[in-house]
C-alpha cells in the first residue's frame, strides 16, 4: 500500500473516528482503525463493535492494499506534521506502516486486517432521507435525558419508524423526553423499533450537511452523510413501556413565558443542595412562586407571574431537569400540565413546529 | 482578624462512667465496657482504672482480659448512653447555637457569635463544665482555644476533669513539647518517617520548611506546616446530614443459618430505618458488609435511582445483597451489617414504579406506636426469630451487641 494526500483532509476524517475507536483496552484490535487503499479511493473503519464509522475519501493513490494502526497514534502523527505537506503513507515490511512528510519520519507497528472485525457495509436502498439539522434538533431534544447508569435498556434512545412518522424518546426513569417529525413517506414492511446508544447519537451530532440518509437491517441502523457511514448496532433490550407514563388530561395547566420561568428556575436553583438540585414550586391563583434552601448555605425565593385559576399546589422539581427542557424548547411559551404533587407533569411548548416535543418530568419530595 | 474562642468538650470514659452511675459499686473498680471477657468483639470504653492496666478502647476483649483479669466486663447499653448524649447536648445548647456534635460524647462550642451575652468567656465556660456535670452525674473534660484544632489538644492536657485553656499568645508554649502523635494529621506512618527525622516533638516540626514537609508528604505536609503551628480555619460542622448510617453486629457465635442471618438483618435493617425516617433522609446506596469465620470481610452494594427509606424495601435489596454474598461462600458468619450512604433530603419519584405514600406512613405510623409502647411492641415474624437468642426488653427490642462512638 501506498498513497499519498493533504494533511487537512485525512485530519478530518481521523479526527471523526477519534470519538470511535475503543478507549478501554478491552479488545486491543479495536483501538485502531483500518486503512484500506483500493483504486479508487482511501476507505477509514473505526468500531468499537456497538458503533462504527466507515469514510472514503480520494488521495494520490500508488498502490493498493489494506493494515490496521492505532486510531490514535495516527491522528496524533497527522496532526503534528506540518500544514500544506504532503503525507505519503507507505506500508513496510512486516507490519510497518511508514508515514513522512517533510523531513518527518515515522515508523509504526500494524495489525493484520484478518484480525479487524467485520463491519457491515449497508446500500441505502430505502431511499429515507432526512433534513440533518431536523435530525440534530431531535437528538438535542431526547439526548440529556438518556443515563449513564448501567441499566442496559436507559443507555439510549429508542427509535421508533412507523408509518412517516420518525419518533425517538428517552429517559432516566425520574423524567421522559419524546420527539417526533413527520417525513415524506417510507417504504417499510412493518414498525421498526430499536434503541439506538447514546454514543451514536453523539456522534451523529458531530456531522455536517444538508441531509441525512438512513437504512436499517436486522441488527443494525445505518446513516449516511455525504462520504461518511455510521453504522450503529441496535442495543437489545426491553425499552419501558413509555406511552403509558405520558400522563393524559392532567386538570391543571399552567402557561409560562419560557425565558421569564427559566431564568427564575435557574436563579433559585443556585441554593438548591448540590445533590438533589430540589426547587419548590408554590402554585397560586396568576402567580408561581419558587423557593429553595440548603442548610448549609440559605435560602432563595423568586416569583412568576402567569395567568392560572386553578387549585393551590405545592410541588417539587429537580431544577437541572427543568431546565434540560426549559433550555431546549424553542416556543416563547411553555406549558405545564399537572395533576398533583406526586404524579407527572406534562410539559411542552405553547406552539408546536414541525418537531413534536413532549416531556414528563416526576416530581421531587422535598 | 478577631480571635475565636472555641471550647471542647469530651465526657470521661463516657460508657464506663455512665455504668459506673448506674451501679454505684463499680465505682473505683476497672470497668471495660464491649462484651464480657469470652466474648469477641472490642473494648468500647475503659475506666480509667482499667487503663492502668493498659486496656484501652478498641483493643480485643480477649487481650483486656489478659491485661486486666479482675476487670468488670459489661456489654453495655447503647439506648441509655443516647439518652445521656442528648442530654449534654440539650445542655450546651443553652449556651450558643453553634454546637457540633463530634461524637456521643464529644462536643465543639464556638462562643465567638455570643461574646455580646457573657461578660466573661472563663465563667461562662466553668459555667457550663459545672452544669454539665450536675445534670449528667459525670465528669467532663474541657479545652478553650482559639480553633477546634488547640481546643482539642487542650481538653487532652486537661484530661481527666479538668479544664484547660490555650491563652492568646501562648499557643506556641503550649504546642512546643507536645508528642507529635498527638497532631490529628499524624497517623502511625508518618509518625515513622518523622521519628527517623529525630522529629518527636511538635517543636520540632517548625524546623522543618513547608517544601520540605510538602515532598515528604504531598498535601498532607502543607496540613501538617500548617497543624504544627496550632493554625486550624475549619468551621464547626452543624449541619446535620450524616454522610451514612449504619448498623452492624458481631454474634455470639458464628453462624450458618440462612433463616438466622437473613433475621439478623431484618432486625438491622429495622434499626436503619429508624434514624433515616426521623432525619428524613433517603439513601442512594445500600450496602451490606459480612465478615465470614476466617474473617475475610466482604460487601457488596446497590445503587438506586430513586433513593429509599422504607424498611421493607431496603431489606429487600439487603437480602438480595446478602445472598449474593452468602451463596457464593461455604463458611459461617462472624458479623453482618448494613449501611445506607449517599443520604439526601429530597425524593425524586420514578416515572416507572408508582409511588405510594402508604409505606411511608407505615413507617411512621410504626414509629410512634414504638414511641409509646417501646421500640420491641412491633417486630416482623422475621425478626421475632432472634427471639431466645438475644435478651428482649420491651423498650429497646433485642439487645444486640454493643454500639460504637460514632453517630
Amino acid at each position: 500500500m501506498k498513497f499519498s494526500i493533504k494533511k487537512d483532509v485525512i485530519l478530518k476524517e481521523l479526527q471523526l473516528l477519534q470519538g470511535i475507536v475503543e478507549k478501554r483496552n478491552t479488545m486491543p484490535i479495536l483501538a485502531n482503525i483500518l486503512i484500506n487503499v483500493s483504486e479508487d479511493d482511501i476507505e477509514l473503519i473505526g468500531t468499537d463493535l456497538e458503533v462504527g464509522i466507515r469514510t472514503h475519501f480520494p488521495a494520490m493513490i500508488e498502490k493498493t492494499g489494506a493494515i490496521t494502526i492505532s486510531g490514535k497514534k495516527v491522528f496524533e502523527i497527522v496532526r503534528s506534521l506540518t500544514e500544506d505537506q504532503e503525507i505519503v503513507f507507505t506500508e513496510g515490511k512486516e507490519l510497518i506502516m511508514e508515514i513522512t512528510s517533510g523531513q518527518s519520519e515515522f515508523r509504526v507497528l500494524c495489525l493484520s486486517k484478518e484480525d479487524y472485525p467485520q463491519v457491515p457495509e449497508p446500500k441505502f436502498e430505502k431511499g429515507i432521507s432526512l433534513p440533518l439539522e431536523k435530525v440534530k434538533e431531535m437528538i438535542d431534544r431526547v439526548y440529556y435525558a438518556i443515563t449513564q447508569e448501567q441499566r442496559y435498556y436507559l443507555n439510549g434512545a429508542l427509535m421508533i419508524i412507523k408509518g412517516n412518522i420518525i419518533e425517538l424518546v428517552s429517559t432516566d426513569g425520574h423524567r421522559l423526553a419524546y420527539t417526533s417529525i413527520s417525513t415524506e413517506k417510507i417504504k417499510l414492511d412493518k414498525e421498526i423499533r430499536g434503541i439506538v446508544s447514546k454514543k451514536t447519537l453523539s456522534e451523529l451530532r458531530k456531522f455536517e450537511d444538508d441531509n441525512i440518509e438512513f437504512d436499517l437491517d436486522e441488527n443494525n441502523l445505518f446513516f449516511r452523510v455525504k462520504n461518511r457511514t455510521m453504522i450503529s448496532r441496535i442495543i437489545e433490550g426491553k425499552f419501558p413501556n413509555y406511552e403509558a407514563v405520558i400522563p393524559k388530561g392532567n386538570p391543571y395547566i399552567l402557561s409560562f413565558y419560557r425565558e421569564e420561568i427559566m431564568d427564575a428556575v435557574r436563579r433559585v436553583s443556585l441554593l438548591s443542595t448540590e445533590r438533589s438540585r430540589g426547587i419548590k414550586f408554590n402554585i397560586e391563583k396568576n402567580q408561581t412562586r419558587l423557593f429553595s434552601s440548603n442548610p448549609e448555605i440559605g435560602e432563595a425565593r423568586d416569583r412568576v407571574d402567569m395567568e392560572y385559576d386553578g387549585e393551590e399546589l405545592e410541588i417539587g422539581f429537580n431544577a437541572q431537569y427543568l431546565l434540560d427542557f426549559l433550555t431546549n424548547v424553542k416556543s416563547e411559551k411553555v406549558r405545564f400540565e399537572l395533576k398533583d404533587e406526586n404524579s407527572a407533569v406534562l410539559m411542552r411548548p405553547e406552539i408546536e413546529d414541525d418537531i413534536k416535543y413532549i416531556y414528563v418530568l416526576m416530581p421531587m419530595k422535598i | 482578624m478577631r480571635r475565636r474562642c472555641i471550647v471542647h468538650i469530651d465526657i470521661d470514659a463516657f460508657f464506663a462512667a455512665v455504668e459506673e452511675l448506674l451501679d454505684p459499686s463499680l465505682k473505683g473498680k476497672p470497668v471495660i465496657v464491649g462484651g464480657l471477657p469470652h466474648e469477641r468483639g472490642v473494648a468500647s470504653t475503659a475506666s480509667y482504672e482499667a487503663r492502668k492496666y493498659g486496656v484501652h478502647s478498641g483493643m480485643p476483649l480477649r487481650k483486656a482480659y489478659q491485661l486486666c483479669p479482675n476487670g468488670v466486663f459489661v456489654r453495655g447499653n447503647y439506648q441509655i448512653y443516647s439518652a445521656f448524649s442528648k442530654k449534654l447536648f440539650r445542655v450546651l445548647s443553652r449556651y450558643t447555637p453553634d454546637v457540633e456534635e463530634a461524637s456521643l460524647d464529644e462536643a465543639y462550642l464556638d462562643l465567638t457569635r455570643c461574646r455580646p451575652l457573657y461578660s466573661s468567656f472563663f465563667h461562662t465556660i466553668r459555667d457550663i463544665k459545672h452544669k454539665v456535670e450536675k445534670e449528667l452525674g459525670l465528669t467532663v473534660s474541657v479545652g478553650v482555644g482559639p480553633n477546634k484544632l488547640l481546643a482539642k489538644l487542650a481538653t487532652s492536657k486537661a484530661k481527666p476533669g479538668g479544664l484547660f485553656e490555650v491563652e492568646a499568645g501562648g499557643e506556641e508554649k503550649f504546642l512546643k513539647n507536645l508528642g507529635i502523635a498527638s497532631l490529628p494529621g499524624i497517623g502511625p506512618k508518618t509518625q515513622v518517617i518523622l521519628r527517623m527525622l529525630n522529629i518527636h516533638k511538635i517543636g520540632d516540626l517548625w524546623g522543618l520548611p513547608r517544601a520540605t514537609l510538602r515532598s515528604l508528604f504531598g498535601l498532607n505536609g502543607d496540613e501538617l506546616y500548617l497543624q504544627s503551628r496550632g493554625i486550624d480555619s475549619r468551621p464547626l460542622v452543624m449541619t446535620s446530614i450524616p454522610k451514612s448510617v449504619s448498623r452492624e453486629t458481631t454474634f455470639l457465635e458464628d453462624i450458618w443459618d440462612r433463616r438466622l442471618l437473613l433475621a439478623h438483618l431484618a432486625y438491622l435493617c429495622d434499626r436503619l430505618t429508624l434514624p433515616l425516617r426521623k432525619a428524613h433522609l433517603f439513601a442512594h446506596i445500600i450496602e451490606v458488609k459480612v465478615r465470614y469465620s476466617d474473617f475475610k470481610t466482604e460487601v457488596r452494594r446497590r445503587l438506586l435511582i430513586s433513593p429509599l427509606q422504607e424498611m421493607g424495601k431496603i431489606y429487600r435489596i439487603a437480602q438480595d445483597l446478602f445472598l449474593q454474598l452468602f451463596s457464593s461462600s461455604r463458611l459461617s458468619l462472624r458479623l453482618v451489617g448494613v449501611k445506607a450512604s449517599d443520604l439526601v433530603r429530597a425524593r425524586p419519584l420514578s416515572l416507572f414504579e408508582p409511588y405510594s405514600e402508604r409505606q411511608e406512613k407505615l413507617g411512621f405510623a410504626v414509629d410512634q406506636v414504638r414511641g409509646k409502647y417501646g421500640f420491641g411492641s412491633l417486630l416482623t415474624i422475621r425478626e421475632r426469630m432472634l427471639e431466645g437468642l438475644y435478651g428482649f426488653e420491651k423498650e429497646r427490642g433485642f439487645v444486640l451487641k454493643t454500639a460504637s462512638l460514632t453517630k
